[in-house]
């Protein structure tokens, strides 16, 4: 590793920090670098003494507050410039509204599908009451009375039951369905904001 | 040693490496070498928290055609230095009781 490739490893490692953070910091690496050839040693020899880059930005990210860690983390690569914050701070009348108005559509979206998902499960429950109400019908109708239709009341009873809880499957499927699009669409709008 | 400790001392040694004239980076991490091993990288955040603190000065001079920081104490570093030998005088006597040899004398 020669002298460029090394400053320019711990400015790749220190890609978060201010453009002035930095500058001080790679200011500092070569004069390390110079007074140790001025006294006699290689590049090479310099540069081993000195310690890698990982060590570097290990040792300039654990004095960092967590909360300036988390904002170089989350920062582009490049910084905005001037004209373009400029930009942002104009436009925002425009794009503020744009804005809200996808996470309200993406929000009421989700939240629509859910309402199905609730309807499809409230169905199901409901469907299952029916079925036991008839059953348990079934048993107050006097054969004597009202002939043979106790039984098929308490066949019908079951067949609903069967179907209620058929209907069931797809309510549970349906709602772990739901709870992983939400896990996705947090993920996607976490990393609208967090670069690697 | 125990990490924080060494924090500590790392700090101190720093303060204590210009504390009769000012000094650059390479040259203090020579004269701390025979009491307390520091990298560069190490050395850079201590520097970074001293100045922060106030504790020392940093002004940039040309040297051999190229830029050399200069770190110079201040008052409020010396009271720092002050307040840790006098802290460390207590420590001094406690190490002197913990390890002391079995005395004859007052049995």
């Amino acid at each position: 590793m020669n002298r460029t490739e090394f400053l320019d490893a711990i400015s790749a490692k220190l890609n978060g920090l201010s453009e002035e953070d930095l500058k001080k910091a790679l200011s500092f690496y070569k004069e390390a670098l110079d007074d140790r050839i001025e006294e006699g040693m290689s590049e090479e020899e310099a540069i081993s003494d000195i310690g890698t880059p990982d060590e570097i930005a290990a040792e300039i990210a654990a004095e960092m507050p967590l909360t300036k860690l988390i904002s170089a983390k989350a920062s582009t690569a490049r910084s905005l410039k001037g004209w373009e914050i400029a930009l942002l701070v104009i436009g925002f009348p425009l794009w503020g509204p744009i804005l809200l108005t996808l996470v309200i559509v993406v929000f009421s979206v989700y939240l629509s599908l859910w309402s199905v998902v609730l309807a499809l499960g409230a169905g199901a429950v409901v469907v299952i009451l029916c079925s036991l109400a008839m059953l348990v019908a079934s048993f107050f109708l006097i054969p004597e009375v009202t002939g043979p239709s106790f039984v098929a009341m308490l066949g019908e009873g079951f067949i609903v039951l069967a179907v209620g809880t058929l209907l069931l499957i797809p309510t549970a499927l349906a709602f772990w369905g739901m709870v992983k699009l939400g896990g996705v669409i947090i993920r996607g709008i976490k990393r609208m904001f967090v670069r690697k | 040693m125990d990490v924080q400790l060494k924090r500590g001392l790392l700090e101190i040694c720093v303060l204590s490496a210009i504390k009769y004239s000012e000094s650059y980076g390479y040259r203090i991490i020579k004269d701390m070498q025979p009491y307390l091993k520091i990298s560069e990288s190490t050395l850079y955040p201590i520097l970074k928290r001293l100045e922060e603190g106030k504790m020392l000065t940093v002004r940039s001079e040309e040297y051999n055609g190229r830029l050399r920081k200069y770190y110079r104490i201040t008052d409020l570093g010396r009271k720092r230095l002050d307040a840790f030998a006098q802290e460390w005088k207590e420590v001094m006597s406690v190490y002197e009781f913990v390890t002391r040899e079995e005395s004859h004398e007052q049995n």
